[in-house]
């Protein structure tokens, strides 16, 4: 078993094969070797890493990608291909989704990063700057003369 | 800021008042107290929102890094050169939301390899010389010829072949764009329509050059949708790693399809569905 404290100093003890799917625990266990000291995860909160080891829990049985799988799904990367149990997983609100993202790109865990991402490009699919805008509460802080740039790049989307 | 709070506190000004009830007197004295904390708030947050809104840490979103925003974008811009859309619609609309999500997406050239003919240059310029995704719609197969540079730098054609009567050849991609050599081509894809009208039965049919880029392309996938060809020994069918024919129109030969998978030792990926094979 492995021990885990997070930001907010709260310890989860998990299997080795659940917490190995994090590339960074998995080389910290190396690393170490056998140890029962806590390994610290400073830049992730309990709330968090509960819903991560949920995840790398579901999938602890499945092989790690490895690099070739990386670099295939470069070229053939497609946004629909989101598990079922997957996207429930990753049905949470914006502000978790996001910890999720920063989670996983920390922990280094490729496929939950992976799910995050795509889950973040399936709700900006098909809007509109001002509908993204709304969804993720972002303020449009062009100035005048950037507004007219876009206005002309509109146009040149408009003549196709 | 000051003249508004001096303008309230003058018309709320309870040293003028008469009325000596303490309750009243302290009401006086809160609400605009309250009134005037809540005002100065608000004054307060219009000041630093333009500021925020500079930083760009309103949102959660844009707490993701750089790196991780340029990857939610990609995702985006994959996505429509797989689906034909006519222009690169994700990484546009990336780039017309805000300052930062701007910087990152035109700093980003992975973002804007969409490729198509007749495309505005601005586009095809923050590719910044990658390897280029190009898009053929039904109608521009005679554009590519402009874009002879474009066509030598592809990493993936993708070509929508118009539907033609059975019988009649559609798109020649002799004389355009699979006449010239394509080192970085990694995927060629076909697509066409099939419907019965009228006049009889209509397919999407192309016609192959006898050398595919002059023999120097890289290709490892193949996928032919809905159109006929009839070169099923062209070079483009070896060394892959996936091949996926759907609904072709003319027939496979069994000791065809055999040559093909031992000229692509490596294949991973085998799909053939509503094709018609024969013995």
């Amino acid at each position: 078993m492995v021990n885990l404290v997070t930001s907010d100093n709260e310890s989860f003890t998990v299997e080795k094969a659940v917490a190995s799917r994090s590339v960074l625990i998995k080389n910290m266990l190396e690393d170490v070797g056998e140890s029962d000291q806590p390994i610290p995860l400073p830049n992730v909160t309990a709330s968090v890493l509960k819903k991560v080891l949920e995840y790398c829990d579901h999938h602890k049985n499945e092989p790690m990608p490895t690099s070739e799988d990386l670099a295939a799904e470069d070229t053939r990367k497609r946004t629909t291909d989101i598990g079922e149990w997957d996207q429930k997983f990753i049905q949470v609100d914006q502000e978790m989704l996001f910890e999720i993202i920063l989670a996983a790109n920390y922990l280094d865990i490729k496929p939950l990063l992976d799910v995050g991402c795509k889950t973040v490009a399936n709700m900006i699919k098909g809007k509109t700057p001002e509908e993204i805008r709304k969804l993720f509460n972002i303020v449009n802080d062009f100035t005048p003369e950037e507004e007219a740039q876009i206005k002309k790049e509109n146009e040149w989307a408009e003549d196709r | 800021m000051a003249a508004s709070l001096e303008e309230m506190d003058a018309g709320t000004d309870t040293d003028n008042c008469e009325d000596i009830n303490p309750t009243a007197a302290t009401r006086a004295h809160v609400e605009p107290e309250s009134t005037r904390s809540d005002l100065a708030a608000e004054l307060q947050l219009r000041e630093i929102s333009p500021i925020k809104a500079k930083q760009g840490f309103i949102s959660p979103i844009n707490t993701l890094p750089v790196e991780l925003l340029s990857h939610i974008f990609l995702i985006g811009a994959l996505r429509d050169i797989e689906e034909f859309t006519p222009f690169p619609s994700s990484s546009i609309a990336a780039s017309h939301v805000c300052r930062r999500w701007r910087e990152i997406s035109i700093s980003t050239p992975s973002l804007w390899t969409h490729f198509r003919p007749r495309a505005h240059v601005e586009w095809t310029l923050r590719a910044q010389g990658l390897p280029q995704d190009f898009l053929v719609p039904p109608g521009r197969l005679r554009d590519c010829k402009n874009h002879e540079p474009n066509l030598r730098n592809m990493r993936s054609l993708r070509i929508h072949s118009p539907a033609v009567q059975y019988g009649r050849w559609g798109f020649d991609l002799s004389s355009c764009c699979m006449s010239l050599p394509a080192p970085n081509m990694k995927l060629l894809q076909l697509s066409g329509d099939d419907y019965g009208e009228g006049h009889g039965h209509h397919f999407s049919r192309v016609k192959f050059p006898s050398s595919p880029f002059r023999g120097q392309h890289n290709l490892k996938e193949v996928v032919i949708s809905r159109c006929g060809f009839r070169a099923w020994d062209s070079l483009i069918f070896a060394g892959l790693r996936r091949l996926d024919l759907h609904g072709i129109p003319d027939s496979l030969h069994v000791d065809k399809l055999l040559s093909i998978l031992t000229a692509c030792p490596t294949l991973e990926e085998l799909s053939i569905r509503e094709c018609d094979i024969a013995l």
